[in-house]
């Protein structure tokens, strides 16, 4: 294979990236582009700023050897999503540590910490990454960060989940009632 | 309507006096709503059942986003309805868990469920609920099944007629879990419709027959995964199948025997008591687990010894439960036979360990490609006093390169062990240890117990120096957890 080679993006606001093809290839979207031939030119990326873009880069490249191993198939492979049958739960609980031997118990755990580390990061970070992961179709990333938005739901209620996010409730009192009633039992 | 304005002014001017963490991280849009759908279904995906249903009082445009993301639909008496631990609940709190399946169903109508799992105490009188609660996941195209059922004492066990998964158009059911059901497989044109699809089985406390498992087998020809648990009246196991790729067979009470013909399969793991295992044509069978139990005499590590290698020579991992002392008079270490392809080998102690120590040196004698040893210590206490000193010669192991022990808490008893093996396997490049004991979840997969357990920092200093005097290799690593 020859020389790594540099692709070169534009952000939403003007600014250009210089980044490895192997790193920009975690990218669903920006690999289909340069598989249809954009790549030897600036490749726009219309909805991603500037300001989170070197963000999603730090992901790309850490998750970039996943990448390489599997060559050029589809979206990569998620270390937590579990192939057990029995216990999975898509990580609605906890993830267990489930790992095989020495090796892949000390690269799970590292990337653990590098995952909390990155993920620590506020709320308009956090939407900034969920847009720019689903409109680049990176799914680990999407994922992640999906996972980190459903940990500021998970055992609130309505009115504090509304206060987290600034949601304004814009039911009647009477739809409000309906919807409440439609499923009571998750309201107790 | 009204709550959300109010609160809004009182931010507003909490926002000038001291500012808290939790200030920080407000912001001032509902950035969150205008994600588009398909990302509000990815979060919501990662929610339970009922937190997912309760997003729908977030505001309209909230209302229906649940519905179309939800794709995992786990009805678990016990999370839903707030009863702890005990899966045996009232009538009261039966009924209406029904009620409240029926209500969400009935909101999904028209989605597709991935997965879909009752859990409750419900039998045979609840039969045609059951019926038509699998009816529709088939419909919807579920691809996974679960019932779980716990049994009252009293009552019959839920029975699901065999012929209720092909209900679908065609059938897209590829993981069936049943457990404390009967399967009604109705003589003698048993229909075994939307068994066609599946790829895993795993029955636990199911009633078979003998029969019952030849034509599952027979009409699963795609089946990949069998997990049969707590089946009794089986006495013969007879899997016949080319597709089948795992088996799991754990605590059959009735089992006398268990006859492989499965030229696919390649893990075979086995807890219960002893049988007779009769390997007829297995040849890609590379991974096996045994964990005999029972108080008679027998053990997987003797079987594994002896009758193993000649019927399996192929075995390249195996995982060893050991639960007998070790005597050398009964078992002479002399004339076992050699395992030529055995690179990998997980030894999990419930005996002392000075037994669990001379089993390990008769398996690494047994095996000398062994690449990877795996130990699982328990620190048993020796009970008798009488037992003679079995000397342990050095005998040099040139293929072993990992060591891992889990479960280690620096008794001598397990230092010299450790001792023992840097000492003779003088390819050894890398050394794990780790205080934390390990569970084995089945199919490879372990799970770290991570409270507790740890060594303070000067006891790791100490065992570090002790073990890297050992080493025979230079750069080999030694990393203590």
């Amino acid at each position: 294979m020859a020389s790594p080679k540099v692709i070169v993006l534009r952000t939403c606001d003007g600014e250009t990236f210089e980044v490895d093809e192997s790193v920009v290839y975690v990218s669903e979207t920006i690999k289909n582009m340069i598989e249809d031939g954009c790549g030897d030119g600036v490749i726009p990326l219309p909805n991603v700023s500037s300001k989170i873009f070197p963000k999603v880069i730090e992901y790309c490249k850490k998750h970039v050897s996943d990448f390489e191993s599997l060559k050029k198939t589809s979206n990569g492979d998620e270390k937590e999503k579990d192939k057990d049958d029995d216990s999975s739960k898509k990580g609605k609980e906890a993830v267990p540590d489930v790992e095989e031997d020495a090796e892949e118990k000390a690269r799970v755990e590292e990337l653990k910490e590098w995952e909390t580390t990155y993920m620590d990061i506020d709320q308009q970070v956090l939407f900034d990454l969920l847009q720019a992961a689903n409109y680049l179709n990176i799914k680990g990333l999407l994922l992640m960060a999906a996972e980190k938005a459903a940990s500021m739901i998970r055992g609130k209620t309505p009115e504090q989940i509304r206060e987290t996010f600034n949601i304004k409730n814009d039911f009647t009192p009477e739809e409000y009632e309906e919807v409440r009633r439609e499923n009571a039992w998750a309201f107790e | 309507m009204g709550n959300c304005v109010c609160s809004r002014e009182i931010s507003a001017s909490a926002k000038n006096s001291i500012i808290s963490t939790k200030e920080i991280e407000r912001i001032e849009e509902d950035r969150i709503s205008h994600l588009p759908d398909e990302v509000l279904g990815h979060i919501i995906t990662f929610l339970t059942l009922r937190e997912a249903v309760r997003t729908s009082a977030l505001s309209r445009r909230w209302k229906y986003v649940w519905r179309t993301s939800v794709s995992d639909l786990d009805f678990d008496a016990k999370n839903m309805l707030g009863t702890q631990n005990h899966p045996i609940h009232g009538q009261e709190i039966t009924s209406k868990f029904i009620r409240v399946v029926d209500q969400t169903l009935k909101l999904l109508q028209d989605f597709k469920v991935e997965r879909f799992r009752i859990c409750c105490d419900l039998d045979n009188r609840h039969g045609s609920i059951l019926h038509r609660w699998v009816k529709s996941a088939i419909i919807s195209g579920t691809k996974e099944l679960h019932l779980d059922l716990y049994p009252r004492p009293d009552y019959q066990l839920y029975s699901l007629p065999s012929g209720l998964l092909g209900s679908g158009k065609k059938s897209s059911l590829k993981h069936l879990h049943l457990t404390f059901c009967t399967l009604n497989i109705l003589r003698p044109y048993p229909s075994f419709e939307g068994f066609e699809s599946l790829t895993t089985l795993s029955l636990k406390h199911v009633f078979l027959t003998e029969e019952d498992v030849g034509d599952l087998l027979c009409h699963c020809s795609l089946l990949e995964c069998l997990k049969l648990a707590e089946c009794m009246n089986l006495v013969i196991l007879r899997i016949f199948s080319p597709s089948l790729k795992y088996l799991g067979v754990n605590e059959l009470s009735d089992l006398v025997e268990i006859k492989l013909c499965a030229t696919s399969l390649v893990t075979f793991e086995f807890t219960g008591h002893m049988v007779n295992f009769c390997f007829v044509n297995v040849p890609l069978l590379i991974t096996v687990m045994l964990h005999i139990v029972g108080f008679n005499n027998s053990d997987a590590a003797p079987i594994a010894l002896t009758t193993f290698p000649a019927h399996l020579p192929q075995l390249e991992n195996l995982v060893i439960y050991n639960t007998k002392l070790y005597f050398e008079t009964v078992f002479p270490s002399e004339s076992l036979p050699t395992y030529t392809n055995l690179t990998r080998l997980v030894m999990v102690a419930k005996v002392p360990e000075m037994d669990f120590f001379f089993w390990i040196v008769t398996f690494m004698k047994v095996s000398p490609f062994l690449k990877t040893l795996q130990l699982h210590l328990c620190h048993l206490k020796d009970e008798s006093e009488t037992r003679e000193i079995i000397r342990v010669s050095n005998i040099p192991h040139r293929y072993l390169k990992f060591l891992e022990v889990n479960g280690f808490a620096g008794y001598q008893e397990q230092i010299d062990m450790i001792t023992y093996i840097l000492k003779n396997a003088i390819a050894l490049e890398s050394v794990l240890i780790d205080p934390r004991p390990r569970f084995y979840l089945g199919n490879g997969k372990w799970k770290t117990h991570n409270n507790q357990w740890f060594m303070p920092t000067r006891e790791r200093k100490r065992i570090y120096e002790l073990l890297l005097q050992e080493f025979q290799t230079v750069g080999a690593q030694l990393t203590i957890l």
